[in-house]
């Protein structure tokens, strides 16, 4: 259980530090930078809220494939494929 | 906060407008569109108001407009496209163009001439002194049914001959070209000519006299000819001069219909206002936001000035306990979300506004159901081609009302297709294929490293499962989105499933919590703090404890349990069914401890329903009949009591806004009792309680289409790739690169109408059901009404519609 934690966490860290500032940019940073004009209000609430949308729909894409609890099923042929074509 | 997240402040004006100034001042509040006027004279008919003569006019000057209009049309003069915006003219250049209007409409009477047709004449035996004969045309229908009339009633002592004109001529009373036929009818005996003749005029011929010598039928036919050539130059010459005066008519036929529009609707609105005592001053109410009154002020002084009155026309603002329209000033990106809203229902004065919120909500639900890069890719490419070219005039004018619909929700389509890319890519599908950009996570040569297949596994078996217990096999989860290798699986559809079923649920819970987080700005606008302790609450931790619940045990699921301890894994809708039933979870449980917490929460909200049942009637019925605020309430009393009629009028406004809709609050001028209905409340309450709770459950199943949805637009998609353009690629004859154009012409068609148009559609109005019903009715009451302010630019922009 140990070994299968540490090998999910290894390969998660860098996606969710890129991920997660880059939304962070989105939502947070970019709304200093809108200028001041009568849609100010509009373009952060759009900002933000696309922010947290698509970051919450990624993380849950993420999240699900953490610890698969069964693997795919393949047709031999594949296999044959995949095992030469694929490091 | 802004004014688009919650409606612009009202208020009730008067306008006193000086008699002479009136018109001017009405044209510059006209061209500003700044204000909305109320009807003082509703029981009024239309015949009696003050200008109804002004009315007739304008009406009449339309009527010939519209004529010209039509004639311009039918000679096939261009009109100009005119972006002109003339001022409505004064009632002394209305005159003016009136007599020019007349002018024209004269001319028009000129050209209606028919012509003469020219008499062809057969050579004919003159068989007796007593032979008669009778010529005429005949339309050519009408030949047939002539000839065997004739037959049957003369019986055969009357001779037909007829012969079609060569040219084709106008017929006077349809208008159409058609080639007459000439006859000549040869008879003996008066009585059969009497016979004919009247049968000449059943069938609407026109007779020509025949002259019985030779000689005499040469001269009239030349007679005629002279004639002919005549009437045709006339013709020709009145032709030229109609065209001209048409040309000169349509270079400022657009400006004097707005011009006459113009003058209609100002006329219109003067009928509304009513005199004074005086006299000599309009009393006009209108409806105007607070932040455009100095602008009114402004309207009204160079109405003024325009026509030079002596005594200034002014505004006042008047307090009021009717409701207000509501304002919500959007651009053209906004106002198709806020369409979306206010379809549903206009906000009620003041009240939080969705809209800004559904401008991503709302793509990022369609998208949730739509997702393919593909897909999205072209939908994208064909919104944004309609944004860049929305200045183009001749896309915004067309009739077609399918077009018309798609091009005023460019935004929409341009937003819906660029979350659908960003779904497409963590859903991982493009056109039914998966990219592999980073690599997948999961490894097959691990297995053959490990042992545990061989070749002849693999000779032997058809499927072979991966297991992500071998170490190598699953080396970390893809990092953008869906793992490549499940297109690749035929078991795709049981991972896919339970990753979209979890999804919808956790996007949907968020969603209505959401809605149920907006409920609170409303109460705390409307300074009803109670609601929030007796009605915000309650509501959060029923949903929060229980669905709220149901989301951590998903993600507790997805943490906890790995393919080492899957066996153990437990359902989790099973687990929350066994919540609810209060059964213990003899076999595995989730995590120590979870029976104790299951209980605890399902207690908390079980109690929370009668804190939301009967908290807010209580409160208010303890409020009423004295308590702790009973002393500021007497204050108030008192108030009414004292006060000018002005104060009453502003406590009662100040009431108003508090006051929600379930209670009648009657308050009378001479400050009576308020009138308290406890039952009316209380029933409110109840049926909003049982509403929530049932509603939490409900909604959240209804979310699961976004999951549906999803799977159906996969699957088709898959369909198609797998049935049309697969069979193209893998024909391998000579001519078989051939069978692939259509192939693939098949492929694209069948995208576009059934994948793009009908999918589309269809999540487009699935994601509109999710708004309107599961997000919408947790805060949003939308019972009021829009702001429709008195403006030339909708007025034109409307009748252009009609035009």
């Amino acid at each position: 259980m140990t070994n299968a934690c540490t090998m999910g966490y290894s390969g998660l860290t860098v996606p969710i530090i890129v991920l997660t500032v880059f939304w962070g940019v989105i939502g947070g940073v970019v709304s200093w930078f809108i200028p001041k004009g009568p849609n100010r209000g509009v373009m952060n609430t759009i900002l933000v809220t696309r922010a947290v949308c698509c970051s919450l729909f990624w993380q849950i894409a993420i999240r699900s494939q953490l610890k698969p609890l069964f693997g795919p099923q393949l047709k031999t042929e594949t296999i044959w494929y995949l095992c030469n074509q694929w490091p | 906060m802004g004014s688009v997240f919650r409606s612009e402040e009202m208020c009730l004006a008067q306008l006193f407008l000086q008699a002479a100034s009136a018109y001017d001042c009405v044209s510059e509040l006209g061209e500003d569109g700044l204000v909305e006027f109320r009807d003082l004279n509703p029981n009024v008919t239309t015949f009696q108001r003050k200008f109804v003569s002004e009315m007739r006019r304008c009406e009449e000057m339309e009527k010939t407009l519209g004529y010209l209009l039509q004639e311009i049309k039918k000679a096939d003069i261009s009109l100009m496209d005119c972006d002109v915006n003339p001022v409505a003219p004064l009632p002394k250049h209305v005159l003016k163009i009136q007599l020019d209007l007349s002018h024209q409409a004269q001319f028009e009477e000129f050209p209606s001439l028919d012509k003469e047709p020219l008499m062809d004449y057969t050579n004919m035996q003159r068989l007796g002194a007593k032979l008669g004969f009778i010529a005429g045309i005949i339309h050519p229908w009408k030949v047939g049914p002539f000839e065997r009339m004739l037959w049957r009633v003369c019986k055969g002592y009357t001779i037909l001959t007829y012969e079609e004109l060569d040219i084709p001529l106008e017929d006077p009373e349809s208008g159409e070209d058609v080639k007459w036929v000439v006859f000549l009818v040869s008879y003996w005996g008066e009585q059969i000519g009497q016979k004919v003749k009247k049968i000449c005029d059943c069938y609407h011929c026109h007779v020509y006299p025949y002259p019985n010598t030779n000689q005499e039928r040469k001269d009239i036919v030349a007679g005629l000819n002279t004639r002919i050539q005549d009437l045709h130059t006339v013709l020709y010459r009145t032709e030229e001069y109609l065209q001209q005066v048409l040309s000169k008519a349509s270079e400022s036929i657009h400006t004097w219909l707005i011009q006459v529009r113009k003058m209609k609707a100002i006329y219109h609105i003067l009928n509304l206002c009513s005199f004074d005592v005086t006299n000599k001053c309009l009393i006009a109410e209108v409806w105007c936001p607070v932040a455009d009154l100095p602008k009114v002020r402004q309207a009204l002084e160079e109405g003024s000035r325009k026509s030079m009155a002596t005594v200034p026309s002014f505004v006042n603002r008047i307090p009021t306990t009717d409701t207000p329209p509501t304002l919500l000033r959007t651009n053209k990106f906004t106002s198709g979300f806020q369409n979306i809203v206010d379809a549903y229902g206009v906000g009620n004065y003041q009240e939080v506004n969705p809209g800004p919120y559904t401008i991503v909500t709302f793509p990022f639900l369609f998208a949730v159901m739509f997702g393919d890069f593909g897909h999205g890719l072209i939908m994208s490419v064909f919104a944004l081609w309609m944004v860049l070219s929305e200045n183009n005039p001749k896309l915004k004018r067309t009739r077609n009302e399918i077009w018309n619909t798609f091009f005023d929700g460019r935004y929409i389509i341009l937003m819906m297709g660029l979350f659908s890319l960003y779904t497409g890519l963590i859903y991982n599908d493009c056109f039914s294929k998966s990219l592999n950009i980073f690599g997948s996570g999961w490894s097959v040569k691990s297995m053959y490293n490990s042992n545990v297949w061989k070749n002849a596994d693999v000779r032997h078996n058809q499927y072979l499962t991966l297991d992500p217990n071998v170490t190598g096999v699953f080396r970390g989860p893809y990092p953008f989105g869906i793992d490549p290798i499940w297109n690749l699986a035929t078991n795709r559809l049981s991972f896919l499933n339970s990753f979209k079923m979890k999804m919808s649920v956790i996007v949907g819970i968020t969603h209505m919590t959401f809605g149920v987080i907006l409920g609170v700005f409303n109460h705390l606008h409307f300074k009803k703090q109670f609601n929030i302790y007796l009605v915000f609450i309650p509501e959060m931790l029923f949903m929060m404890c229980l669905f709220g619940y149901l989301v951590f045990m998903i993600i507790y699921k997805w943490l906890a349990y790995s393919a080492a301890n899957s066996e153990l894994a437990p359902s989790i809708l099973i687990h929350f069914i066994n919540m609810f039933v209060m059964q213990r979870n003899e076999d595995a449980q989730l995590y120590p401890g979870q029976n104790g917490v299951q209980i605890f929460l399902v207690v908390i909200s079980i109690l929370s329903v009668p804190v939301l049942l009967f908290g807010k009637p209580g409160y208010l019925y303890w409020k009423h009949h004295g308590g702790r605020n009973f002393g500021t309430y007497r204050k108030g009393y008192t108030l009414v009591r004292r006060g000018s009629e002005e104060e009453v009028s502003l406590l009662r406004t100040h009431e108003m806004e508090q006051g929600d809709i379930h209670s009648n609050h009657t308050s009378q001028a001479d400050g009576a009792e308020q009138e308290f209905d406890f039952g009316d409340i209380f029933m409110h309450q109840a049926i909003h309680t049982i509403e929530y709770c049932l509603g939490c459950v409900s909604n959240t199943a209804s979310y699961l289409r976004l999951w549906a949805l999803s799977l159906a637009h996969a699957q088709l998609s898959e369909v198609l790739w797998g049935m049309v353009l697969h069979m193209g690629l893998r024909m391998d004859n000579d001519y078989g690169s051939l069978l692939l154009f259509p192939a693939f012409g098949f492929f694209a068609v069948l995208t576009v109408a059934i994948l793009l148009v009908m999918e589309g559609l269809s999540a487009f109005l699935h994601a509109l059901r999710l708004h309107w019903v599961e997000f919408q009715n947790k805060f949003y009451t939308g019972t009021g009404y829009k702001f429709s302010p008195f403006s030339f630019e909708l007025l034109i922009r409307h009748s252009d519609d009609f035009a």
